[in-house]
Order: structure tokens, then C-alpha cells, then sequence
């Protein structure tokens, strides 16, 4: 009989539950191993200690004899419990569990959850058991009743259609299930909203590329404030027009004032280099010996779409000026405009720069100064233009009127701010408004300049700041041509002083 | 209208039934100050809502329309933008569709989505809403697939077509006809609305438990895209036939560990590693000195953000604060670093981003809370030219207001 006893028991404990029904990934890990391997066809025998995971939209029944069930959705991970005599002991690691018991006839059935225990408490019972993130148990008491027990022995009483929450810390208040419907809606609205954070993912990608886009305008100073505030556009690029020649423009653009723009087109005596670093390198002379090139005729250009002040130079050739007959036309510092230093020239130093035989400066076309001379070795060596156009040759009406040579430069006293004005005897004038423009707008101290107000100091200081030059003349007419550029290439051509 | 239309096809195409719907969305107003390099902005504000009525068509279809609008007037520290201007808003309007297809039992969703976009930016004083510079407006159609995994894990692709367009923006140099009034002020081969880019967006990111406390985030993208009226610039700074194109790709790996005390007090702690490289077969041209810079857009950017969340209260209404410090780095490979004055120098422009944020939730009512964040950004770099665009700053802005979801 005892034989027998013992016999029973140990079939109790060698099955304790039997699984069922299982689709989708299932995997067993039994007791007296510590691997888990796909559960073959059910039904499966399962032991005390045994278990059982699912993966994805997998789902398993397991019964324990006849008066339990327990189903499960995916993502779950669970073991049967050391069995109490007739009863059922689940642990749950994490998933959802259901479990129902029918005429349990006071037979225990337990789920166990990292932080609370459940008991039934009535002679049916079903209950819903989701385990998450840090081992929060959600209990949802479908029928019957159940004991609640925290970790830190904390128990209440639950009844069909109550729900409570359980964490480290313990029970919270047990709430009203919520309806099937409800639940349903909850569910589908918590997906949605999932997708909503999605649906903003790509955008954000493609919002990298916008932004970079638009710094790059920024680095490259294709967008620049003004004194005023306002923006200015500037674009400036190199246009190769011949083997021989190329034109730097500046290109500026105003919100309602169209187009501005400074160019300077130089034409040489042979084919350039395609590379034109050691081009514009040259352009303010050359030490030692002269260039391989030389610049033959240049044109520079302000231009407000209407107005024009050109000025066009022709006969150009290479003169060692600290060997000239003029002493007074020697060269003591030169502009570098790969480094942006002035370099200083020792007495007796040869210094090749380039003079032109002939000149004109051009208001819409009038001509309003000039000079002509014979391979001038010297600056002083040109003549005055007076009857006739020094570039075109053509005879002039009126004799030219004389200008104030040099023109007065004045300076500003708070920013830093250079006017230049050339009155001529007829009465008409061009002024030159030079600007050193801060990051932002605004105009820029005097402090940012090192050196006060000499030409080098000033061209230096320029060279630190956005420039601004606005261009009046009789002829146009009470309209400016306001540009905002680098002032790198005006000083390497000697016309920005 | 277009979409509207799609969606009302949708709709009409199934049965005419009551379908279920859910509305999603929120509202957030904020109102802060900025400063830049000491200089404080005025008091300005910000303000965005979403609402997305998510449509349950079937037991395996879920429409997700999307509307969301916003405005932004105090600078963020965030943009790249952020502090290349004194003054910026902006303005922006996206809607979208978004379809979610699963069939039950199925690892596997398709999301077809489809969207359109413009914003509005004003950058200076002159610029007024709608002519701004820089507004673009945005298409973009593409598809998702996710893959559910097992023990909570994720795997989701996503392939995006999309476009960009810059209405107000043409270069000056097209603007400007080949030959004026004789003198010679473009290129050839000069590009109209260069900003204008096309492309495809691939993206592949996953998620999936480290060990029992734990969840590790990836996430890799790679944007490519091509500007068709963007030619590229050869040695001589001529135009030359092939137009640009440019590869961004975005890594991120993402560790985030929940710790819980007890039910009232519980911690969240992240920390990212990132890395954005862009490629792009343009090349720069500094034509003040006739300089050749080739693979002027390339840059590496590396990225380190450790954040932490406190929450105290009840889990259905706690009291949040996040802190959040942040590293970042950026090389120019072909792009040496310039003095004061322009001048090249030797070695590699590279920039340093050192930034920090607090920010509080705290509920003030159901779905309403009030929201308080502080954040501080000082960037540098061996860069000293800095009249056109600054690499060297120091930013913070604070901001106050609330959020309402439902």
C-alpha cells in the first residue's frame, strides 16, 4: 500500500502538467538541463521545473490535470513552480500569463511574478498576469477571487473586474478593469502612437542634409549681414573667358535692390595656368624677378544693374620699381594675398609690378579721368588725359575737367569707416564709402584695427571683417552702388588703398 | 489636397462600415530666452501642434493621417543653424499617411507612408514669412518593414524617396545673364535653384535586451542625395558637366537602463554613441585667391550623449527631470583650418561641441503638464576666421511652458 502511495506521488510529481497546444516559436528547457530546445508536437509532458518561452505571436496552452489552465501570448518566459501537494505553482519571468481554475475545491493555484504572488481564493478563478520592464506585474482578476501579496507582505483581496499594479516598492491601488473594448482601444491607440514617433524618423534624416545645405551658404559667406541688418547675398567666382584671361566677380544681391556687383577681368600676355593660385599671387608684384606672365590690360567694374563706374588699363608691362629713376615710386612692403601679410621689401630689393601705359575711369560711360604714356618706367613718366579718350583714342568734346589728385580720405571716428571723394572742376564727384562690417551687421570698431588709421593698418583690419563699399557719382543720378565683398582682390590689384 | 484625396480613397475604397479611430496629438507652448556669446534676444516663444486621427480600416490595415504645424521663434541649440544668424524663426507645416499592414500571427508590418512639407524661415530683419530664403517645401514617399522579434526586439528597414525644393532661392550668378552690357559676369554651365536635391534614403535600426536590466538601440541611415542644377567645380573654378552628389550616413548605438528604487522613485539612464560622415563629389573653390579645394564638404562627426531621467511620483503622473550632457566633434578631412584674415593653414579644420540641458515635467493635470529646460552649449575650433559663419560660441537658452497630449 505504502509502495503504492509512493508510486502515485511520483507519477504527481514526474507530470505535473501536460502542455497542450503550441503555434509559433516555442522552446522548452527542461530541469535537468540547461538548454532550451524546440518544443516537438504536442502534447508535451511537462516537470516540476521545466521552462517553457515563446517567441513572437507564438501562444501555448498548458493544463494541470483537470481543473487548471494556463494560456499564453508571445514573448513569454515561465517555469512550473516546486508543486504544493495537488496544487499549481507558476513562476513567470516576464510575458502575459492567463490562468483559469474551475472546482479548484480548495486545491492551491499560484502565480508567481518577480514582485507579487497570486493566489485563488474561490473555487473558480481566472486572472491575467503581465510581467514587464524590472519585474512590474499587472494583475486583471477576470472571474472569482484571488489573493494579492507584494514583496514586502503587503496582500489585499481582488475581485472579478479589479486590476492592480505591482512594482519593488509594492501594491498600488487596485483599479477597474477596463472594458474589453476599452482595452482594445487603448491598445490600438498605444500602437499608433508607436508609429506616429516613427513617421517623423526619415524626416529627421533628410533634415540633416537641409541644414548642412544651408550652413555651407554660411561657411562659404554667401549670405552676409549689412551695417544695417539687413541681408546681403555675395557670391564671387572666377570666370574664364580665354586661355589668357579670367574675371573675379563679386556678385551681391538685396532683398528689393536687384543685382550689385564688382568684377575685375585681367588680360595676359600668354595662356594661364589652369590652376590660378600662383596667378593671383603675383597680382600685387613680384620680388627678386618679374612673373611669367604679365598682365597686358585689366577692367574693373562696380555695377548696380544701371549704373557703371569701369575703370580699363592697357599697355601693361613689369617694372622693377627699386631700380627705376623715380626714388620716390620704391617699394617698401608688399601684399601677399596667399597669407595675408604684408612683406617687407629691403631697400635695393628688386620689385617687379605692373604699370599701364594707358588708363580711363568711366561714370555711364563718361569718361571722367586718365592717363597715357610710352612703356612708363615710373608712374610719373604718364600724362594726364585731357582732349582725347587714353583707351579709345577718340577726340574728346571738351577738354576733361581736373580733379582733386590725390582725392581727400577722411576717416570715422566710432567704426570704421573710410570716405574717399573726387571732385573734379566741372563741379561732378564719385565718392567711395569703405566699411569694415561686423559678424551680424553692424560696423566694426577702430579697437578690432591694430596700427590706427595708415594704409597698411587699414587694409589689414580689412582683411578681418566682412568690407562694404558704397559708390556715388554725379552721374548717377542720386543712385549708389552699394557691394559687399571681400577686399582681398581690390588691395592685391592696388585699388583699394 | 492631393493627399486628402488618397486618404478619401482609402476610405471609400473599404466597406462603409463605422471604422474605429482613435485621435492622437498635443500641443506644446513654450516661451524663453536666448543668449549668444553674452548678447540676450528678446523674450519670444514657441509653439507646435500634432494631430493624427489613427483609423483601424481592418483587423491587418491602420491608416495614420498626420497634421502637424509649428512655430519657433527663440533659436535652438540644436540646429546647426542655430547660431549662424542673429535672428530666426521659423515656421513649418507637414502632413502625412502613414499605413500599417500586419496580419495576426504575422513577425511582420509594412508601412507604406507618403508626406509633404514646407517651412518658412526668417533669418533677418528684411525677410518677410513666406519669402524667405531658405523655405523649402518637401515630398517624400517611402516604405517600412518591421520585423518583430522575439524577447521584445525590433528589426525595421526603411527605403524613402524624397524631394526638396528652395522656391525663392537661385544663385546670383544665373540671375545675372552670361553677358552684361558686354563684360563677362557668369559661367557657363551656371546652376539655377542649386539647392533643389532629390534622393533615397535607406535606414536599418533595431532594438534588442541586454541582459536582464538592459536595452541596446542601433540605428544606421544613409541619405543620398542629387542635386541636379549643382554642377560640380573643377581646379580652375569652372562648372563642369557631372552635377553633385552627396552621401550622409547617421550611426547611433543607444544603451538605456531603467532602475527603480521603489514605485515612487525611478531612474532612467542612456547613453548614445554616434557617428555622421558625409561624402559628396563637390568641391570647393575659394576664388579671392584662385584656390582649389577639393572634397570640401566631406566631414566625420562623432558624437557622445550620456542622459539620465529622475522620476518621482506615480508612474501615471510623475514628476520628471532629465539631465543630459553632450560631446561632438567634427573633422573636415580636405579642409584646413583658415586665420583670422581667411589665410590657409596646415592641418584639418575641426570643431568641438560641448553642451549640457535640465529639464523638468512636472503634471499639472490630466494629459497637462508644465515643462522648464535649460540648455547650454560652448563650441570651439581651430578655426579663426569667423566673419562669415562662427565656430567658436557660446549659446544658452531657457525655456518655460506646457504640454497637453491626448
Amino acid at each position: 500500500m505504502t509502495l503504492l502511495i509512493a508510486l502515485a506521488l511520483f507519477c504527481a510529481q514526474a507530470h505535473a502538467a501536460t502542455l497542450k497546444e503550441a503555434s509559433g516559436l516555442v522552446q522548452i528547457r527542461k530541469a535537468s538541463g540547461d538548454r532550451w530546445a524546440r518544443a516537438g508536437k504536442a502534447p508535451i509532458q511537462l516537470e516540476v521545473g521545466d521552462a517553457v518561452r515563446t517567441g513572437y505571436n507564438a501562444h501555448i496552452v498548458i493544463a494541470f490535470d483537470r481543473t487548471a489552465v494556463l494560456e499564453t501570448a508571445g514573448n513569454t518566459q515561465l517555469s512550473l513552480g516546486e508543486s504544493v501537494p495537488g496544487g499549481v505553482v507558476v513562476n513567470v519571468l516576464f510575458g502575459a500569463v492567463k490562468v483559469t481554475g474551475k472546482e479548484l475545491g480548495g486545491r492551491p493555484l499560484e502565480v508567481h511574478a518577480p514582485t507579487a504572488s497570486i493566489r485563488a481564493r474561490s473555487d473558480s478563478a481566472a486572472w491575467k498576469t503581465v510581467v514587464g520592464g524590472g519585474g512590474n506585474a499587472v494583475i486583471e482578476m477576470n472571474e472569482g477571487q484571488a489573493a494579492v501579496e507584494d514583496a514586502h507582505g503587503g496582500a489585499l483581496r481582488m475581485r472579478k473586474g479589479e486590476r492592480v499594479e505591482a512594482d519593488l516598492a509594492g501594491l498600488h491601488e487596485p483599479t477597474v478593469v477596463p472594458s474589453p473594448a476599452r482595452a482594445r482601444k487603448e491598445e490600438f491607440a498605444q500602437r499608433m502612437r508607436r508609429e506616429l514617433a516613427f513617421d517623423r524618423e526619415p524626416d529627421q534624416a533628410q533634415k540633416q542634409v537641409s541644414d548642412q545645405i544651408r550652413r555651407e551658404q554660411y561657411e562659404l559667406g554667401h549670405l552676409l549681414t549689412d551695417v544695417s541688418g539687413a541681408r546681403v547675398r555675395m557670391e564671387d567666382y572666377v570666370v574664364r573667358s580665354s586661355p589668357s584671361s579670367f574675371a573675379y566677380v563679386a556678385m551681391n544681391g538685396r532683398r528689393g535692390a536687384g543685382l550689385s556687383w564688382y568684377s575685375w577681368e585681367g588680360f595676359f600676355d600668354r595662356a594661364l595656368p589652369k590652376d590660378l593660385t600662383s596667378v593671383f599671387a603675383s597680382l600685387p608684384g613680384s620680388l627678386g624677378a618679374p612673373t611669367p606672365w604679365t598682365l597686358a590690360a585689366f577692367t574693373e567694374t562696380r555695377s548696380n544693374g544701371i549704373d557703371f563706374l569701369i575703370g580699363r588699363a592697357e599697355g601693361g608691362h613689369q617694372v622693377d620699381l627699386n631700380h627705376n629713376t623715380d626714388p620716390g615710386d620704391d617699394i617698401s612692403s608688399f601684399y601677399d594675398p596667399i597669407r595675408d601679410v604684408f612683406i617687407f621689401v629691403a631697400v635695393g630689393q628688386t620689385a617687379y609690378t605692373t604699370l599701364f601705359d594707358r588708363y580711363g575711369l568711366y561714370a555711364n560711360g563718361i569718361l571722367k579721368r586718365g592717363w597715357t604714356g610710352t612703356n612708363i618706367q615710373s608712374q610719373g613718366d604718364v600724362t594726364a588725359a585731357s582732349a582725347s579718350d587714353p583707351i579709345s583714342g577718340a577726340i574728346l568734346a571738351a577738354p576733361l575737367p581736373i580733379y582733386n589728385d590725390p582725392p581727400p580720405t577722411t576717416y570715422a571716428d566710432g567704426t570704421a569707416r573710410q570716405e574717399v571723394l573726387e571732385s573734379y572742376s566741372d563741379g561732378t564727384q564719385i565718392q567711395y564709402i569703405n566699411q569694415a562690417v561686423s559678424f551680424g551687421g553692424g560696423g566694426m570698431s577702430w579697437n578690432a584695427f591694430t596700427g590706427g588709421q595708415s594704409a597698411q593698418s587699414w587694409q589689414g583690419g580689412l582683411l578681418h571683417s566682412a568690407f562694404s563699399q558704397t559708390v556715388s557719382a554725379t552721374e548717377f543720378g542720386g543712385r549708389t552702388i552699394q557691394l559687399m565683398l571681400s577686399p582681398r582682390v581690390p588691395i592685391a590689384i592696388g585699388s583699394l588703398h | 489636397m492631393k493627399l486628402g484625396l488618397a486618404l478619401g480613397l482609402i476610405l471609400c475604397a473599404g466597406s462603409t462600415r463605422a471604422y474605429e479611430w482613435e485621435a492622437l496629438g498635443g500641443i506644446t507652448a513654450l516661451g524663453g530666452l536666448n543668449s549668444f556669446d553674452g548678447k540676450r534676444n528678446s523674450f519670444s516663444g514657441n509653439l507646435d501642434g500634432t494631430f493624427a486621427p489613427a483609423i483601424k480600416v481592418s483587423e491587418t490595415w491602420s491608416l495614420l493621417p498626420s497634421a502637424f504645424a509649428g512655430y519657433q521663434g527663440t533659436r535652438p541649440l540644436t540646429s546647426v543653424l542655430g547660431t549662424a544668424t542673429v535672428n530666426q524663426q521659423s515656421a513649418e507645416g507637414r502632413l502625412g499617411v502613414r499605413g500599417i499592414y500586419a496580419r495576426p500571427q504575422s513577425r511582420w508590418i509594412f508601412k507604406p507612408h507618403i508626406l509633404y512639407g514646407m517651412k518658412f524661415l526668417k533669418e533677418t530683419t528684411d525677410e518677410n514669412w513666406g519669402q524667405g530664403l531658405f523655405d523649402h517645401r518637401q515630398q517624400a514617399v517611402g516604405v517600412e518593414v518591421e520585423r518583430m522579434g522575439d524577447d521584445m526586439s525590433t528589426l525595421r528597414f526603411d527605403i524613402t524617396w524624397f524631394n526638396e525644393t528652395y522656391p525663392n532661392y537661385t544663385t546670383l550668378e544665373s540671375q545675372a545673364a552670361l553677358q552684361f552690357a558686354g563684360l563677362t559676369v557668369a559661367r557657363e554651365l551656371v546652376g539655377d535653384h542649386i539647392l533643389d536635391h532629390s534622393g533615397y534614403q535607406f535606414s536599418l535600426s533595431g532594438d534588442h535586451t541586454l541582459g536582464q536590466r538592459a536595452m541596446g538601440m542601433a540605428k544606421a541611415s544613409v541619405v543620398w542625395s542629387r542635386f541636379d542644377r549643382q554642377h560640380v567645380i573643377d581646379e580652375g573654378g569652372q562648372f563642369t558637366q557631372p552635377t553633385r552628389s552627396d552621401l550622409l550616413t547617421d550611426v547611433a548605438l543607444t544603451a538605456r537602463m531603467p532602475h527603480e528604487w521603489n514605485a515612487d522613485l525611478r531612474a532612467f539612464g542612456a547613453l548614445e554613441f554616434g557617428l555622421t560622415a558625409n561624402t559628396s563629389n563637390q568641391n570647393g573653390y575659394d576664388a579671392t585667391r584662385g584656390r582649389f579645394n577639393p572634397g570640401f564638404y566631406d566631414f566625420v562627426e562623432w558624437r557622445m550623449v550620456p542622459s539620465a531621467s529622475l522620476t518621482i511620483g506615480p508612474p501615471r503622473r510623475p514628476v520628471t527631470v532629465t539631465a543630459r550632457v553632450s560631446w561632438k566633434t567634427r573633422r573636415y578631412p580636405h579642409r584646413p583650418p583658415q586665420e583670422a584674415t581667411g589665410a590657409y593653414g596646415s592641418g584639418v579644420l575641426q570643431s568641438t561641441e560641448l553642451g549640457g540641458g535640465l529639464s523638468l515635467s512636472y503634471p499639472m493635470a490630466p494629459r497637462l503638464r508644465l515643462i522648464f529646460s535649460l540648455d547650454r552649449v560652448s563650441a570651439s575650433a581651430n578655426q579663426d576666421f569667423q566673419a562669415f559663419y562662427r565656430y567658436s560660441y557660446q549659446s544658452t537658452t531657457a525655456l518655460a511652458g506646457v504640454r497637453w497630449d491626448w
